[in-house]
């Protein structure tokens, strides 16, 4: 077993998330970030271990009960963002808010206009760069409730300026929701005062 | 609903091949033609004649000895021993037999009417009540019953309207006129007289003798008749398949004979039968293939955008509605197309029936039999589209 496992903060201890908090998690690439993401979000299930929402042991869950948890329980932000390219940015909004009702097109289009993507709205996402894609995910990740959001390298290809106004935006969000948020990256990064910092 | 899943709709719309969809709706629609007409047609073949078309129920035919100048000159009827009969009974290919029972009395018929004095000698036969395919309360005889039904073949009213009708100045008799005369039937025998009242009930064209019922020329065989029990001179013998050749070899080899027409009309309703199966089939086959392609076609579509769908099932949506634009698409086409070739089906039915009824009288045919089976077809198909469906976004996004 590698000294990076054993010297882990997550792999092989019991660690329990809770309300309220902003978990940075800490991890060179290839590692196992992604993987962890994943695990949590129930797309993956080849692991070892317990993971329990609550009580509840996850590998009881069932595709219908995933479908609820996704909708209104833990909400993402993969690293491959997964955005519909044939859909442009309103679209790709839509498609989650539609589900959820959690928004209105007035707070919708606030976040749009904070994040500076108001003179993109008609373009479809495939022709967006990369950091303007990053934005678009985090403001659908946000058009539903949820106890944790679960952010995949989400400023990778964010400026500081706009690493700012996310993480401010993403503060205010879970302030209302009384949620945590659970963000991998590759180096510590003080994002704000609150967070808890957990190597992989 | 459709403004909740405009998006997925759009996503759907930019990734499916609307030229598989075209394909699969002409190929499915042609199967579900073919195989509502060859329905169209089995319910046409029913309605005609039912009780003499044969498609229906076990085929029989009449078979009898030839009449040879020994016979005549030695006055010995061709009638069948029992041996024989023995035998036919022991042959596979018949299913079962029945003996033609002769009337043992001297029979007159005449009419009351004056303008139409018809008056003959005749004769009665019977055969089991099974090959009567008729009314039970209107075949019937019971004893003390004055009126007896009557069922003469088809080809003596062409002979009495055709040959001597015309020769004697009397008038032409349609059927539904024959079946309305009441005849006066006076039979003698042992000393006794007595006179019934008879009344043509239907024409046979497969048994060609005048049949009452059993039941009366057993009674008058013993009141009247001269108590002799003579072989029958004709028989008559079941088959599943009557046009088997193994029939035709036995019945020459013992030098018996087939009436021809029953069995023209026997081979016929065969080969009908048969054809009418091969083109069911046929439709069935070519269905079941335009099914395949369009659960192909979507499979290759939900393959090839296992990333989108993944996406939208990580969105939060359950499976059911991720799979409702293709099941919604399913549905639509197949309303369509089932409708459509009903409709197609009835209006090339009604062609073929017009054309028939110029040769023969047909029943206008029950409609709901067809849409019930659509119907049917309808529930099936979608059935089998939703759960594969499924199955495939299962195994493709988990």
């Amino acid at each position: 077993m590698s000294d990076s496992i054993l010297e882990s903060d997550i792999w092989l201890r019991d660690i329990t998330f809770t309300e309220n908090k902003i978990y940075q998690i800490v991890a060179p690439s290839g590692t196992g970030k992604t993987s962890l993401v994943h695990i949590l979000f129930g797309i993956r299930n080849d692991f070892t271990g317990t993971i329990l929402f609550d009580d509840t042991d996850i590998s009881s869950f069932r595709n219908h009960d995933w479908s609820s948890i996704r909708k209104s329980h833990i909400s993402i932000v993969f690293q491959g963002l997964g955005l519909f390219p044939e859909l442009n940015i309103s679209e790709n909004i839509a498609i989650k808010n539609k589900l959820t009702h959690y928004k209105s097109e007035e707070e919708i289009r606030f976040l749009i206009q904070t994040c500076g993507l108001e003179s993109h709205t008609h373009k479809n996402a495939g022709i967006l760069s990369f950091g303007q894609r990053q934005r678009l995910a985090i403001i659908r990740a946000l058009c539903q409730p949820f106890d944790f959001i679960l952010l995949d390298e989400p400023f990778s290809h964010l400026d500081e300026k706009n690493t700012e106004i996310c993480m401010h935006i993403l503060e205010e969000e879970l302030q209302k929701r009384n949620a945590s948020a659970i963000i991998t990256s590759l180096n510590k990064q003080l994002y704000t005062t609150n967070q808890h910092v957990l190597d992989l | 609903m459709f403004s909740t899943y405009k998006e997925i709709w759009k996503i759907v719309q930019s990734n499916i091949n609307f030229l598989q969809i075209i394909a699969f709706s002409v190929s499915a629609f042609i199967g579900v033609f073919v195989i509502l007409l060859a329905v169209y047609c089995f319910i046409d073949f029913k309605s005609i004649s039912p009780q003499e078309s044969g498609i229906f129920k076990e085929e029989f035919v009449v078979i009898s000895k030839k009449v040879s100048t020994l016979n005549s000159v030695m006055n010995r009827p061709a009638a069948f021993n029992d041996r024989e009969i023995k035998n036919i009974r022991s042959q596979d290919f018949f299913t079962d037999i029945a003996q033609f029972t002769s009337s043992r009395f001297h029979i007159h018929m005449y009419t009351d009417n004056e303008s139409m004095p018809l008056r003959t000698d005749l004769f009665f036969e019977t055969v089991p009540d099974k090959y009567i395919n008729q009314d039970p309360s209107v075949w019937v005889w019971e004893k003390g019953q004055n009126h007896i039904p009557i069922i003469i073949p088809e080809n003596f009213i062409s002979l009495y309207n055709f040959g001597f009708a015309p020769s004697q100045g009397l008038p032409q008799l349609s059927k539904d006129l024959i079946r309305k005369i009441t005849f006066n039937i006076r039979i003698t025998g042992k000393g006794k007289q007595e006179i019934y009242r008879a009344q043509i009930v239907d024409f046979s064209q497969r048994i060609n003798t005048v049949l009452v019922p059993e039941n009366f020329l057993k009674w008058a065989n013993g009141e009247f008749g001269t108590g002799e029990h003579p072989n029958p001179s004709r028989l008559i013998v079941e088959s599943k398949n009557i046009a088997d050749s193994q029939i035709f070899e036995y019945i020459s080899l013992n030098n018996f004979q087939i009436n021809d027409n029953s069995l023209v009309n026997s081979k016929l309703s065969f080969y009908l039968k048969l054809t009418i199966s091969i083109v069911a089939s046929i439709g069935l086959i070519i269905t079941i293939l335009a099914i395949l392609l369009l659960l192909f076609s979507f499979y290759l579509i939900l393959e090839k955008n296992k990333t989108t769908l993944k996406n939208i099932w990580y969105l939060g949506f359950t499976h059911q509605a991720i799979l409702l634009p293709y099941n919604i698409i399913s549905f639509i086409s197949l309303i369509i197309i089932i409708s459509g070739a009903l409709i197609m089906a009835h209006v090339t039915n009604s062609y073929i029936l017009k054309f028939l009824q110029d040769f023969v009288p047909i029943d206008t045919i029950p409609i709901y039999i067809p849409i019930v089976i659509s119907i049917g077809l309808y529930i099936g198909i979608i059935g089998f589209n939703y759960i594969s469906l499924r199955r495939t976004l299962q195994n493709i996004i988990s």
